[in-house]
């Protein structure tokens, strides 16, 4: 029976690792015998693989990083399958441009978790950072598919430009959550940060708690039943059995409609 | 061959292929669940002059819904994928969407794509959002009373139209009464609908008229009050026939729901006034399913 290709760090890092180069895509039908001397970017050199960490197992599609850090960047960029496991805390980028699979990272994340994602699930059991799901300078759309799952708190401009997919954070988010965002659905179980839903064209933002203040660009629409909020959260707790109350959630929401300034289509539903 | 004292005809019903959809329909509670689908499904008894042939296949409970509310199956046949394109939008327009509480779903997720909400959508004029949860796209069309919430596409599925039996009684009363026990026994089994009012037809009909406008016919050699005028199918016993006609997703559906159909109609027996079960054919020549009574009453 196959193993998980475990990568273990050997010793503590100084510089970021790009490690884009080890998803189960890039890895597939590769023999061990090459994966030790794939190279990745450290810094500005490239070093083997086996140089930076001892390496076990043989299936290339489960990825296991052990005593990962925050500058393992690009984890998981460009999957379409597999599933990638981050015993520690990941870096930058996390899942960028991911299509399918699965990634879970134990600790927190960088900045940019799911950026360019399109498809598959990302896990984060801790924190995450800034621009989670939210687009890279100079890039048009953050997240565009797929979901991704945030069980503690969230840094500033969560979904900032994101274009479709789901992002559940179950903890607090920083400010300017769902900015300038087009499409798509974001959920915060705990707190919102200041200006949530800041220049959303579409799109829906549903909060459970009221948020301490709702940007002067938002109008109340009034108090409903949205017969669509229970497909979501039917969908949320079959994907993990922490979400799997949402199932008794109501689908009673105060909807308020905006950005104005931006047309006024895009929704930050706050649940009774 | 004989069950309960009713004679089954060594005879068989010739069906035909067609195209279908199963369409969910939810409210707010049965009640209105039910006037939504009973809607959509009027004036579709048979594709000859109605489009489509369509019924309500079951009562759904909350746990069997997309959005756990309590609704509706409903079926929907015709000959072509045209034609089935342009019954769905028209119905689901003029009768789901029109509503108060509706949601619509698709309730196959197998075969060719269909526009359910897809083109219904245009109706939020820009205010319609989408939400694609699971990889299925849904629609929120805003309307006077809250959401109408449509999924996307539905598909449809090669199925069988046009399975049937024949019900030959005593009088028009006992050959009702045969066929509502049928009918009530019937609607258990899944995949089928009988089309017709109350599932049960009494106009049974030939190809072809001596008018020669009209394609079909009344099938004289079943009508009762012309057995001395025409080659009848009767004898002096047979005093009314009535006909149940079956549409299924699948031939053993259409198996299933005749062989319930044909033992509920015959539980009433003999004695009561049920003679004789049949079928309609013409002759295994036009359609490639052939439903053998006796071979399905083993």
């Amino acid at each position: 029976m196959s193993k998980p290709l475990t990568f273990t760090l050997k010793e503590k890092i100084v510089h970021r690792l790009d490690l884009s180069v080890l998803t189960p895509d890039a890895l597939e039908g590769k023999p061990l015998a090459k994966v030790k001397k794939i190279k990745i970017a450290v810094g500005k050199k490239r070093i083997d693989v086996d140089k930076l960490f001892v390496i076990e197992g043989d299936d290339t599609q489960n990825i296991i990083f052990k005593k990962s850090s925050d500058r393992f960047d690009n984890i998981g960029q460009g999957m379409s399958l597999g599933s990638i496991e981050v015993r520690g805390s990941a870096g930058d980028r996390l899942g960028h441009d991911m299509t399918g699979g699965e990634i879970r990272v134990k600790g927190d994340a960088g900045d940019w978790a799911g950026t360019g994602m399109k498809g598959g699930r990302i896990e984060i059991r801790k924190n995450a950072g800034r621009f989670l799901g939210g687009a890279l300078p100079g890039q048009q759309h953050g997240q565009r598919g797929g979901i991704i799952h945030v069980f503690g708190h969230t840094a500033d401009r969560t979904g900032d430009r994101m274009r479709r997919g789901m992002i559940v954070i179950e903890g607090n988010t920083g400010d300017y959550t769902g900015s300038r965002m087009i499409a798509g659905t974001i959920m915060i179980c705990g707190q919102a940060g200041k200006n949530t839903g800041f220049g959303m064209k579409r799109g829906t933002i549903i909060l459970t708690d009221q948020p301490q203040s709702i940007p002067a660009t938002f109008n109340n629409c009034g108090t409903f039943e949205l017969a669509f909020l229970k497909l979501i959260f039917n969908s949320l707790a079959s994907s993990n059995r922490r979400l799997k109350e949402l199932r008794e959630y109501p689908s009673w929401v105060t909807r308020y409609a905006g950005d104005l300034g931006l047309d006024g289509k895009g929704e930050l539903l706050v649940l009774k | 061959m004989k069950i309960n004292g009713v004679h089954i005809d060594n005879t068989f019903a010739e069906a035909f292929p067609m195209k279908a959809t199963r369409i969910i329909i939810t409210a707010l509670n049965l009640e209105w669940a039910w006037n939504s689908a009973n809607a959509m499904t009027g004036f579709a008894t048979s594709v000859i002059a109605c489009g489509c042939e369509a019924g309500i296949e079951k009562e759904l409970k909350p746990s069997q819904t997309p959005d756990g509310r309590p609704g509706y199956s409903v079926l929907l046949f015709t000959m072509s994928e045209k034609e089935m394109i342009k019954q769905i939008q028209n119905r689901v327009g003029q009768c789901v969407l029109t509503s108060p509480t509706s949601a619509c779903f698709s309730g196959i997720h197998e075969g060719k794509k269909l526009a359910l909400g897809k083109n219904l959508r245009y109706f939020g004029d820009g205010y319609q959002i989408s939400k694609k949860i699971d990889g299925v796209r849904y629609w929120r069309v805003p309307v006077m009373d809250g959401e109408f919430l449509v999924e996307e596409n539905t598909h449809m599925t090669k199925a069988v139209g046009g399975g049937n039996f024949l019900v030959l009684a005593e009088n028009q009363e006992v050959a009702l009464k045969a066929c509502e026990k049928a009918i009530k026994a019937m609607k258990k089994v899944p995949d089928v609908i009988m089309p017709f009012p109350g599932g049960v037809v009494r106009s049974g009909s030939k190809v072809g008229s001596k008018y020669p406008s009209l394609p079909a016919s009344t099938n004289d050699a079943f009508c009762p009050t012309l057995k001395g005028l025409v080659k009848s199918e009767l004898d002096s016993s047979i005093g009314s026939v009535m006909e149940i006609v079956i549409d299924g997703l699948s031939q053993e559906a259409v198996n299933e729901a005749t062989r319930v159909g044909v033992l509920a109609a015959c539980s009433l027996g003999s004695k009561k006034g049920v003679k004789r079960i049949s079928a309609g054919n013409y002759g295994g020549n036009l359609g490639p399913y052939h439903f053998h009574l006796r071979k399905i009453l083993k």
